[in-house]
This record gives structure tokens, C-alpha cells and sequence, in this order.
């Protein structure tokens, strides 16, 4: 039930969903620069009742709490820049590039005021120098969803999921690529590698039956007010009702 | 800026511009699920004067484009389903519909102008999207980018909510993603009698009420094409003009059926 707003009121809605589309935006220019500290300082939740329940999510888990997001986001990815770095006697991030364009953006605002949920659609893809003078690119597509919080400074990131659905090379044929891959933390994936040992260590989304899975759950509907239940967060994941069968399983009919 | 408008008319036509924006990209993320029934009972007007186009001409009233949104493509999840089914086991009991494709029509470059009553909006968008699956019946995996424009006519319905009413679908070119050259290709297959056919840029073509083509895919013969102008301000839905429809009507006609 939709609650009726004064005109003041609609103007502080209008104005909170143009706010929270230009914080995702924002974080696209972030990831471009790859200023993830920053990131997390100026554009994620500082309030202390929300940085124990912040999430980074992927096909793969969540990543809970700030000083986990933060030891896997900026710690992790310092190191590896480190030692890409050294590697490759060149400054640090010398031959990256990252991207990750929001498009596609339904963001609903809770009808009361204090939280929002977007959903947008990347086609991205990030570059990476290595020791021998070239560099490993490749395209990632996926959903990015996220849990946004209104805190005394404006309104912050709380939950954060990116679901990879494509991720290959550029100039080769996606059709040559394994139909099933190792989606454990042994893979040979280089996104998957990346997101290292999370939290909660789970397969949320698995792209071999494309978006079967509705994960995360799309697109945000109208709410009230925000509940675990359509969390962005660990909390708010389901399984389909029926899982069925996982990838490669069910073979021993005959 | 509308200066003739009221504060409070501005205010509105605000929030129902933020409204297009939903709308449409609901449309987008419930397409690439292949959940169209989804999308055309609770994003449509229910009415005979919807329509929905794309190159290969025009399906006219909610039953029809019901019948090409959701039946049609049922129909080849399903055809597409049961080749999978004697492939992948695994695939038993879950619905057949996103196992056929994930089709993400990204959009981007949104123009939308909403009428000055706030009873409607139109609005022009552009794709540089990707259809992509894992699971075929040729057992590889494939990905494919998709650049669309697509113009998208509003109204307001008798339950306040923002719905569709038209949506005008123009394909520029389909090739594999990064992988092929869709320029080459067209040339390939004016030079060589052995060439592939081109990859359709839809899944069939549906019952219609207006045959096309409408809009035509990239070609070496063929100049850029302007089928679906950007709206321009306008007063009311009566009196503007419609994509899709080679003719006018009001609002009300649709939405009181």
C-alpha cells in the first residue's frame, strides 16, 4: 500500500532516488580509478550499527562486515597490485584499466524514506598488465544490485552484490570456452580467483542455467520499509524452492 | 523547463519520468529471464490498442503481442528445453524459460518526455546489449551483443501506475561478442554464394497486424534510418504522436477497457 506523500515530501523523494543513482554512478568513476579505499571511506556505510552488516557479494559468497570487505577489496587487491608491480618493474597499476558502466537502473525507494534497493546491468571489463609487455583483458558482464541506507551524511552503500554472468577474452570466440568450469576457490577463473575465500563461502548464482536462479533477486519491487527478507545481503538469499540438479549432476540414469 | 507548468505539475511529471526509468528496465532484467507474461500483466495495458513492434512489423492489441511476447517464445524455452533435456539431465524440473537465452537489453541514452497533464510519458532509448547461454543443444556456449534503439509510449492506467502501451523495436546489428565483424560478414554474404545466412536478430516473427519490415538491420546497401524520432514535448497522449500506431487515438480509449 503506497502511502500518499505532501509535495514536499515528493520533492525529497524525487531528490533521494537522483542521490542514490549518483552514488552508483559515482562508484563506477571509483572503480575506474581504482580508488577502492576511497570508495569505501566516502561511498560505503561508516555508521557502526551498519558496518557490522554490510556485504560485498558475488556468484561465490559474501564478504560481511567492513573489515572483511575492506581486507579482501583494499588489502588483497593492494598486495596483488604489489606484487603485479614488482612482476613487472613498473608503477603500480601501470597497464590496468577497469570499468564496470551501471546501466539499465531500477532503483526503488522505501516508502519510508530510510533505505532504497537499485538494480543495474554492466557490460564491463578490466586489463592487467603483466611481465612479459602485453596485458590480460577481459569482458565481464553481470548484474550489479545493491541495499543503499540513509545515514547522517547522506546515503551510503550497505549491501553491494555483483553477479558475474559472462567473463571472457576479448577476440576469442565465447563458444570455444568449457561449457562447466570449477567454480571452487581452486578455480583457474581468474574473476572467480579474485574473489578469494569470502565469509560466507556459498554458490549464490550459478551461471550454467543463466538467470534460473533470480539471483539476486530481480527487479526491486515497491516496500515499505526494509526487512533481512529482501536483503541484498546473505540474509536475503534464496534457493529456488525446487534447486533440482547442479551442474553435471543427475547423469546416473541409466 | 516547462515554465507553463505548476510547481506541482513539475513535481509530478518529475516522479513519472523516474517511473519510465523503472518501468522500462523492469521490462529489460523480466526479458532476459524470458518471463514475458511477467512483464505484460503487471508492465502493460491491458487493452486492443497496445503494440507492441519490431523489424518484422507490428503486433496490435494485448492478446496478439501476449501471443508473440509470451507464447511464441514460450514455445521455442520450451522447443529449446526439451534438446537441452536429452543433453544435460540437470536441467529436469526447472523452468524452461531462462535456460533458453539471457538476452540484456542494456539501455542507455534515455530521452523521456512526459505530457504536460503527467498522464503519460514517451521515451526513446538505446542498447548496446548481449544475449548470451551456457547450456545449447550445440553444447557450447555463446554470446552475442545486440545494438537496438527503442522508442516506448506510456500511459497512466486506472490503477495509477505507469504501463505501457507501445514499445517499437529497432535492431542494428547482432554479431558474436568481439568476435566476429558484422560488416564483414554482410559482405561475405553478397560475395559468396556459400556464405551463412544472417543471424535473425528475433526469434521468429509472430502473428501480426502490421507486417514489416519496420526497421532493417544493418546492411551494405542501406542508409542510417530514423524510425523511432526522440519524443518531443507535448500536451497530451490524445494529441501526440505514438510509436508503433500509423494513427492516432486518446488515452482514454485504452486505458477505460
Amino acid at each position: 500500500m503506497n502511502r500518499t506523500f505532501t509535495e514536499d515530501e515528493q520533492i525529497r523523494r524525487i531528490w533521494d532516488i537522483e542521490d542514490v543513482k549518483t552514488l552508483m554512478y559515482t562508484r563506477v568513476f571509483y572503480v575506474a580509478s581504482d580508488w577502492r579505499d576511497k570508495e569505501l571511506k566516502e561511498l560505503w556505510v561508516s555508521q557502526p550499527e551498519n558496518t557490522k552488516t554490510a556485504s560485498y557479494g558475488s556468484n561465490w559468497g559474501y564478504y560481511v562486515g567492513m573489515d572483511a570487505i575492506r581486507s579482501w577489496y583494499v588489502d588483497a587487491h593492494n598486495a596483488e597490485l604489489e606484487a603485479q608491480s614488482k612482476a613487472n618493474g613498473a608503477p603500480i597499476n601501470q597497464g590496468n584499466l577497469y570499468a564496470h558502466p551501471a546501466t539499465t537502473g531500477v532503483v526503488e525507494l522505501a516508502q519510508d524514506g530510510k533505505t532504497a534497493k537499485g538494480l543495474w546491468y554492466s557490460i564491463g571489463q578490466e586489463t592487467k598488465a603483466n611481465a612479459e609487455g602485453t596485458a590480460d583483458a577481459r569482458w565481464i558482464l553481470g548484474k550489479i544490485a545493491a541495499d543503499f541506507i540513509r545515514e547522517p551524511d547522506g546515503w551510503k552503500i550497505w549491501h553491494l552484490v555483483f553477479s558475474v554472468d559472462v567473463d571472457c577474452q576479448p577476440g576469442v570466440d565465447y563458444g570455444t570456452y568449457p561449457v562447466f568450469e570449477d567454480w571452487s576457490a581452486n578455480s583457474t577463473n581468474p574473476v572467480r580467483r579474485e574473489f578469494g575465500v569470502p565469509t560466507i563461502e556459498m554458490l549464490t548464482h550459478d551461471v550454467t542455467f543463466n538467470w534460473w536462479d533470480d539471483y539476486p533477486p530481480m527487479p526491486p519491487k515497491n516496500y515499505e520499509t526494509f526487512t533481512d527478507d529482501i536483503s541484498y545481503g546473505p540474509e536475503g538469499h534464496h534457493y529456488p524452492a525446487n534447486r533440482g540438479f547442479g551442474a553435471q549432476e543427475g547423469r546416473n540414469y541409466k | 523547463m516547462k515554465k507553463h507548468l505548476s510547481l506541482s505539475e513539475r513535481i509530478r511529471n518529475a516522479g513519472v519520468s523516474q517511473e519510465v526509468e523503472n518501468v522500462k528496465s523492469r521490462h529489460a532484467f523480466l526479458h532476459a529471464r524470458c518471463d514475458g507474461i511477467t512483464e505484460m500483466y503487471h508492465l502493460w495495458i491491458h487493452s486492443d490498442k497496445v503494440g507492441w513492434g519490431h523489424g518484422f512489423g507490428c503486433m496490435v492489441g494485448y492478446d496478439q503481442v501476449c501471443h508473440g511476447n509470451v507464447l511464441d517464445y514460450e514455445t521455442m524455452g520450451m522447443e529449446n528445453w526439451l534438446k537441452l533435456s536429452k543433453i544435460y539431465p540437470e536441467v529436469s524440473g526447472k523452468d524452461f524459460r531462462p535456460l533458453m537465452e539471457c538476452s540484456v537489453h542494456t539501455l542507455a541514452c534515455d530521452i523521456i518526455e512526459v505530457a504536460d497533464d503527467g498522464q503519460s510519458a514517451r521515451a526513446t532509448f538505446v542498447t548496446p546489449g548481449a544475449i548470451n547461454t551456457t547450456l545449447s543443444p550445440d553444447q557450447e556456449k555463446w554470446c552475442h551483443i545486440l545494438w537496438e534503439r527503442y522508442g516506448s509510449d506510456f500511459v497512466i492506467d486506472t490503477d495509477g501506475q505507469l504501463k505501457y502501451v507501445n514499445e517499437h523495436v529497432c535492431p542494428d546489428i547482432l554479431t558474436d561478442l568481439d568476435y566476429r565483424d558484422w560488416a564483414a560478414e554482410e559482405y561475405e554474404r553478397h560475395t559468396d554464394p556459400n556464405a551463412p545466412p544472417p543471424p535473425p536478430v528475433t526469434l521468429g516473427c509472430p502473428a501480426l497486424t502490421y507486417p514489416g519490415p519496420w526497421h532493417k538491420e544493418y546492411s551494405l546497401f542501406q542508409t542510417p534510418q530514423d524510425d523511432i524520432p526522440w519524443p518531443e514535448p507535448y500536451r497530451t497522449f490524445s494529441e501526440s504522436d505514438h510509436y508503433n500506431h500509423p494513427r492516432h487515438y486518446g488515452q482514454e480509449e485504452i486505458i477505460k477497457e
